[in-house]
């Protein structure tokens, strides 16, 4: 119990640093450490992420907000299609047993993880690949 | 070739914006995480917003989208509050904290270091 909330906070705290230096959002760093350190099955760990992100988002917006970085309208149909998305996904979700959503998760998180790497390596990357699999129309 | 109003807001399509917040919405629901990896690029390559004006809108985006998600997650099973709690207190505390320091971090070689615990985290979930 008091190692879980010890372990908990130390993956929030890491979450914080992570997302402040790189960008990137909690729940890449909160759910796979939920899942890994503390060994929470993958519909804990995807729910607690998400509890998690409302008051961080939270605050990232109304610190956004007040520097007029927030396009309201645009906020406002995206928030639109992404609730109506997010009952869709997590119902889904539910819908998965824990292991196979696991699987699912740890194949996002790749795909996820690589937006994160540098945009110059990225494309140094692409251009790799291509030259090993030539795609029609992308040889040079 | 390239338009030459790259950097100008575009009229935007309702129904597109509608379509890639669903699309964002369903990956949030489906995985547990806010979706800003959808909304960011979205609003800068296909609305023209600047970088920081998209990330503003997307933290704005991810809080009701989050909370849907996780209040559809508690009608299977309550949120385990004892761990999001300790989570959040950290995590809202040291996005301060981190803020601070972006600029004195190798962010280049950071991301390559969490990209490598990313892909090592994957293969230990899917094995199992």
């Amino acid at each position: 119990m008091t190692i879980l909330v010890i372990g908990a906070l130390l993956i929030g705290v890491a979450a914080g640093v992570l997302s402040g230096l790189l960008g990137v959002g909690g729940g890449i760093v909160i759910v796979p450490l939920m899942a890994l350190a503390l060994g929470q099955d993958q519909h804990v760990a995807q729910g607690v992420s998400l509890a998690v992100i409302v008051p961080t988002a939270l605050v990232g917006a109304v610190t956004n907000w007040r520097k007029g970085n927030v396009d309201a309208r645009m906020a406002v149909l995206f928030a639109i299609g992404a609730v109506v998305g997010s009952v869709a996904g997590a119902t889904v979700a539910a819908q998965l047993s824990g292991p196979v959503l696991r699987r699912l998760f740890a194949v996002a998180l790749v795909l996820l993880g690589y937006r994160v790497l540098p945009a110059s390596l990225r494309q140094d990357i692409r251009k790799r690949v291509q030259r090993l699999v030539p795609v029609g129309g992308a040889g040079s | 070739m390239a338009a030459t109003t790259a950097d100008q807001i575009r009229p935007a399509s309702t129904a597109l914006i509608l379509a890639i917040g669903l699309a964002g919405g369903i990956m949030s629901g489906l995985f547990g995480v806010g979706g800003g990896v959808i909304f960011v690029p979205a609003m800068v390559s296909a609305f023209g917003l600047a970088q920081h004006r998209a990330q503003g809108t997307s933290l704005a985006i991810i809080v009701p989208t989050a909370i849907v998600g996780a209040l559809t997650y508690a009608h299977t099973k309550p949120i385990d509050l004892s761990l999001a709690v300790p989570t959040a207190i950290g995590a809202v505390l040291f996005a301060f904290v981190s803020a601070s320091l972006v600029h004195k971090v190798p962010a280049y070689h950071l991301k390559i270091l969490f990209f490598v615990f990313v892909v090592i985290s994957a293969v230990k979930l899917f094995v199992g």
